[in-house]
C-alpha cells in the first residue's frame, strides 16, 4: 500500500522550495521519500518546475514585456506587474545578446554572469507618487501616537516621530533611510531631511548622490554613499561613514570637512566639529531578514557562546515575584543576538534547584515584551523562552536521542528520545489572559504532560521592565511535573540542557527572530542548523547542579 | 551596468579561459566539445543543485561555482567511464556538502533533507534523468498556455531581485495571497508538464 498521496506530498515540495518546511513537515517528507521511488520522480519533477522557472527568469526566457499592454487590458493588477517587468530587465533583450559570439562568451552564458548585470532599480516619477517616503520594511516600528508603521505607509513632506522599532522607508528616487527609534525627523523633500533625535542611516543607489541630512548643528551632504547621522537630545550630532564620502559643515561656525569610509566626526557644544572614533555598531545599518517565507521559530540571530549552566541550590525561599534579588546563589550565563541588535535582544538566564522544585529565571530584552496572543503548540511564536532539560542522570551527557529516533519505525528507539524525564518548559506571558503560561512536552516526541492541562502546582511571575524594552521571569517547577519526584536531580549532577528565546512581532503572534544557547561545542561539527538543536539530544549543553555552599 | 562593463567582464573572463586552455589535457575531450557538453547539460545541472538548495541565490551560487570547477578539471573528464551529467552531478554534490558544512559552522539556517535521503534522491535523478528533462522541456510549452498575469507574476516573483514580501507589496497582494498565488500557478504547471508528457509532448 502507497504511504503517499499527490497532494500531501506536493504540498511538502512546495513548502521545501519556498523555504517554509518546518522541522515536522520535514519529517514527514523525509518518510514519504525514502519509502517509495514514485514519490521521489513525483518530488523531483515538482522542484524541477521551480528550478526550471529560475533558470527561465534568470535568462530573460520569461520576459513578459511584449505581454504589458494585454494585461493592462484584463487586469489592473496584473497591468501593473507586466509594466513594471517591461522596464526592469532591459538587459535580457537584445543588448547582451550580440557579446555572446565565442567560446569564451559560451562559457560566459554558462557561468549565468549575467544574472550580475543588474540595472538599477525602475525610477519612480515623482508625479505618479506624491509622498516622499515610504515604509519598505518595520521591525516594531510605531509613531509617537503608538500607531503601529506598516509596511506601504507613505508619508509626504512633513515631521515624522517614531517612538520606537526599527523601520526602513525608500525615498522615490530609490534612496534607504533606515530610522531606530526613538527618533525625530522631518522629510523636506526628496533629497533632504531633518533629524532633531536618534539615528538615520542613508544609503544611496549606485551611482547617485545629494542626499542632505540637516541637524540641529550639522549639515550632511551625501557625495555617493553610505553613512549614518545621530542627533543626541541637546542637539549634539555625529556622522560616521561607511561607504563613499560625504561633506560635512558645522550649521554654527560654517566649519566644513569631508569624511571618507571608516571616519567619523562630532558637533562640539561650540558648534565646531571634531573628528570622532568610528565603531562599526553605532548605527544599525541592515535590517533582519524577512519573515516570510520563514521557519515558525524565526530565523536564528545568534551564535551559541554558553556549553554549561551551573544550577545553584536555592538557599533561602525562592519567592515567586518577578523579583530576582534571592537569586544570588546562581550565577546567571548571558547570550545576545549579533550585532546591532544585542543591545535589544539578549537573554540573562538562570537556574537553581532544592528538593522540591526546578527554578527558572531570565531577564530577557525584547522592544516588545509580554505581548504574546499566541496559542495552542505555537504559543512559543509570540514570545517566549524553553528551558529543555534531562533530569535523568542515567541518561548521562551527552543525549544520544533525537526525534528522527524517535520516530524510526525500522528498529526501537533509543531511550534517550522517548523518555519522559526530558522535558520541554515553554515559558510565555499570555497576553489575552494577563497571565504567566507553562506548557510541558516530554521526550523527542514531544508528548504533553500526563494530568490536568494546564499542569498545576507550579508558579510564575512576570514583570516587566520599567523602561518597556524587556522583562524578567521567574518559575518555581515540581520536580513532580517532569516526572523525576522520587529521584531529582541532585549535587554533582551533569545533564543535558537546551535554552531557547523567541521575540515575536509587535501583535505578539509571528515569530520574527530566535536565540538558541547552552549547547555542546561538538554541535557545529554535526551539520544541523541551531534551530533544530532541539530535536537532536546531542547537540544540547549541560546543566551542572551544584552543592551547597 | 553600462555596455562597455559588459564587455569589459567578458574581455577579463576571456582572458581567465585563455589561461586555463593551456592546463595539460589528459583526455580526448577537446576544449570545444566540453563546452558543447557543458552548455548541453546546464540546465541538468541546476536543477540537480536546486533541488538539493532550493533558496534562490544560494544554488545560482552552487551552480556557477560547479561550473568554474567542471572548467577547471575539464582535463580529469573521461567520456568512457560515463555520463558526462553523472560527473557533473558529483562535483556539484561536493559543492552542496561543502555549502553546508560552511554554513553550519557560521550557524546559518537551512534546510537539508539529510544525507541519505539526498543519496538516493541523486541515484533517482540519474534514472529518470530523461523523464525529467522531457518534463522540463514541456515546461516552456506550458508556460505558454497560462494567462499574461500569471505569466507577469512568475516574471516578478522569479526574476525580481526583490523578495516575495517586496514584490507582494510592490503589487498590493499580500505576501501571502502571492504565496498561494504562486504555488497554485507551480502546482498547474506541474500538473501541464506531466499530462503533456504522458500523452506524448508537443515539444
Amino acid at each position: 500500500m502507497s504511504l503517499w498521496n499527490p497532494t500531501e506530498l506536493r504540498e511538502l515540495a512546495d513548502a521545501y522550495v519556498a523555504g517554509s518546511l518546518d522541522a515536522e513537515k520535514l519529517q514527514r517528507l523525509q518518510e514519504v521519500l525514502l519509502a517509495e521511488e514514485q514519490a521521489r520522480v513525483f518530488f523531483l519533477g515538482y522542484v524541477d518546475v521551480h528550478a526550471g522557472l529560475q533558470w527561465k527568469a534568470q535568462r530573460g526566457e520569461l520576459d513578459v514585456a511584449w505581454l504589458a499592454e494585454e494585461a493592462k487590458k484584463t487586469d489592473g493588477v496584473g497591468g501593473a506587474v507586466a509594466a513594471v517587468g517591461a522596464t526592469s530587465h532591459w538587459w535580457r533583450r537584445g543588448r547582451v545578446l550580440p557579446v555572446v559570439t565565442s567560446l569564451a562568451a559560451a562559457v560566459l552564458v554558462v557561468l549565468g554572469v549575467l544574472r550580475w548585470i543588474t540595472p538599477v532599480g525602475p525610477e519612480v516619477g515623482s508625479g505618479e507618487a506624491p509622498a516622499l517616503l515610504t515604509v519598505s520594511e518595520s521591525l516594531h516600528g510605531s509613531l509617537l501616537d503608538g500607531e503601529a508603521l506598516q509596511i506601504g505607509r507613505q508619508f509626504s513632506a512633513g515631521p515624522l516621530e517614531l517612538r520606537s522599532g526599527l523601520v526602513e522607508f525608500r525615498t522615490a528616487s530609490g534612496t534607504i533611510l533606515l530610522l531606530q527609534g526613538p527618533a525625530r525627523f522631518e522629510i523636506l523633500d526628496g533629497l533632504r531631511g531633518r533629524l532633531y533625535s536618534g539615528n538615520l542611516v542613508v544609503r544611496m543607489p549606485k551611482g547617485r548622490s545629494g542626499f542632505v541630512v540637516e541637524t540641529p548643528k550639522m549639515r550632511v551632504t551625501d557625495l555617493g554613499t553610505e553613512f549614518g547621522v545621530a542627533v543626541a537630545d541637546g542637539g549634539e550630532s555625529q556622522v560616521q561613514v561607511y561607504e563613499g564620502e560625504v561633506r560635512a559643515e558645522s550649521t554654527i561656525t560654517g566649519g566644513e570637512k569631508r569624511l571618507k569610509a571608516g571616519q567619523a566626526m562630532r558637533s562640539e557644544k561650540g558648534g565646531g566639529l571634531v573628528e570622532d572614533a568610528a565603531s562599526p555598531n553605532s548605527f544599525v545599518r541592515r535590517f533582519p531578514p524577512p519573515a516570510f517565507p520563514t521557519e515558525p521559530g524565526g530565523t536564528l540571530f545568534n551564535t551559541s557562546v554558553v556549553e554549561v549552566v551551573q544550577v545553584a541550590v536555592a538557599s533561602t525561599p525562592v519567592v515567586i515575584d518577578g523579583d530576582l534579588s534571592e537569586w544570588t546563589p546562581a550565577k546567571p550565563f548571558q547570550s545576545a543576538c549579533a550585532p546591532p541588535y544585542h543591545a535589544s535582544y539578549f537573554v540573562e538566564g538562570r537556574m537553581m534547584y532544592d528538593a522540591n522544585n526546578l527554578y527558572l529565571a531570565a531577564h530577557v530584552g525584547d522592544p516588545d515584551p509580554m505581548c504574546n496572543r499566541a496559542g495552542g503548540i505555537m504559543d512559543f511564536a509570540g514570545g517566549s523562552v524553553i528551558v529543555r532539560v534531562s533530569t535523568d542522570r542515567n541518561l548521562g551527557w551527552p543525549l544520544k536521542g533525537s526525534q528522527l529516533d524517535a520516530h524510526n519505525k525500522k528498529a526501537p528507539p533509543l531511550p534517550d528520545s522517548v523518555s519522559q524525564r526530558v522535558t520541554s518548559l515553554i515559558l510565555s506571558y499570555d497576553k489575552s489572559a494577563e497571565q504567566p503560561r507553562l506548557r510541558l512536552q516530554h521526550g523527542f516526541i514531544f508528548t504533553p504532560s500526563a494530568g490536568p492541562r494546564p499542569p498545576e502546582g507550579w508558579k510564575g511571575q512576570f514583570r516587566m521592565d520599567t523602561d518597556g524594552r524587556g522583562y524578567t521571569l521567574e518559575y518555581a517547577i515540581p520536580w513532580r511535573l517532569l516526572n523525576c519526584a522520587e529521584d531529582p536531580p541532585r549535587a554533582g549532577d551533569s545533564m543535558a540542557a537546551l535554552w531557547m528565546v523567541h521575540w515575536s512581532d509587535a501583535n505578539g503572534r509571528v515569530c520574527r527572530g530566535q536565540l538558541v544557547d547552552v549547547t555542546s561545542p561538538q554541535s557545529q561539527a554535526r551539520g544541523i542548523s541551531p534551530t533544530h538543536f532541539f530535536l537532536h539530544g546531542p547537540t544540547w549543553g549541560r546543566a551542572e547542579y551544584l552543592p551547597v555552599r | 551596468m553600462r555596455f562597455e562593463e559588459i564587455v569589459f567582464i567578458f574581455g577579463r573572463f576571456g582572458a581567465v579561459l585563455t589561461n586555463c586552455s593551456k592546463a595539460p589535457m589528459k583526455d580526448p575531450v577537446s576544449d570545444d566539445q566540453f563546452i558543447a557538453l557543458l552548455l548541453a547539460s546546464q540546465n541538468r545541472i541546476f536543477r540537480f543543485v536546486l533541488s538539493l538548495v532550493p533558496s534562490h541565490t544560494d544554488s545560482e551560487d552552487l551552480f556557477q561555482q560547479t561550473c568554474v570547477t567542471l572548467w577547471q578539471n575539464r582535463g580529469k573528464y573521461d567520456p568512457a567511464a560515463g555520463e558526462f551529467s553523472s560527473w557533473a552531478f558529483a562535483i556539484a554534490h561536493n559543492h552542496v556538502r561543502n555549502f553546508r558544512r560552511k554554513e553550519s559552522t557560521r550557524n546559518n539556517v537551512f534546510v537539508s533533507l539529510g544525507d541519505a535521503l539526498e543519496g538516493v534522491l541523486v541515484e533517482t535523478r540519474e534514472a529518470h534523468c530523461s523523464t525529467l528533462d522531457e518534463w522540463h522541456s514541456a515546461l516552456t510549452h506550458c508556460i505558454e498556455r497560462l494567462n499574461p498575469k500569471q505569466r507577469s507574476l512568475l516574471e516578478e516573483c522569479y526574476g525580481a531581485k526583490a523578495s516575495l514580501k517586496e514584490v507582494s507589496h510592490g503589487f498590493g497582494y499580500s505576501p501571502n495571497a502571492l504565496y498561494k498565488t504562486l504555488k497554485r500557478t507551480r502546482e498547474l504547471l506541474h500538473d501541464c508538464v506531466r499530462k503533456t508528457v504522458a500523452e506524448g509532448g508537443t515539444v
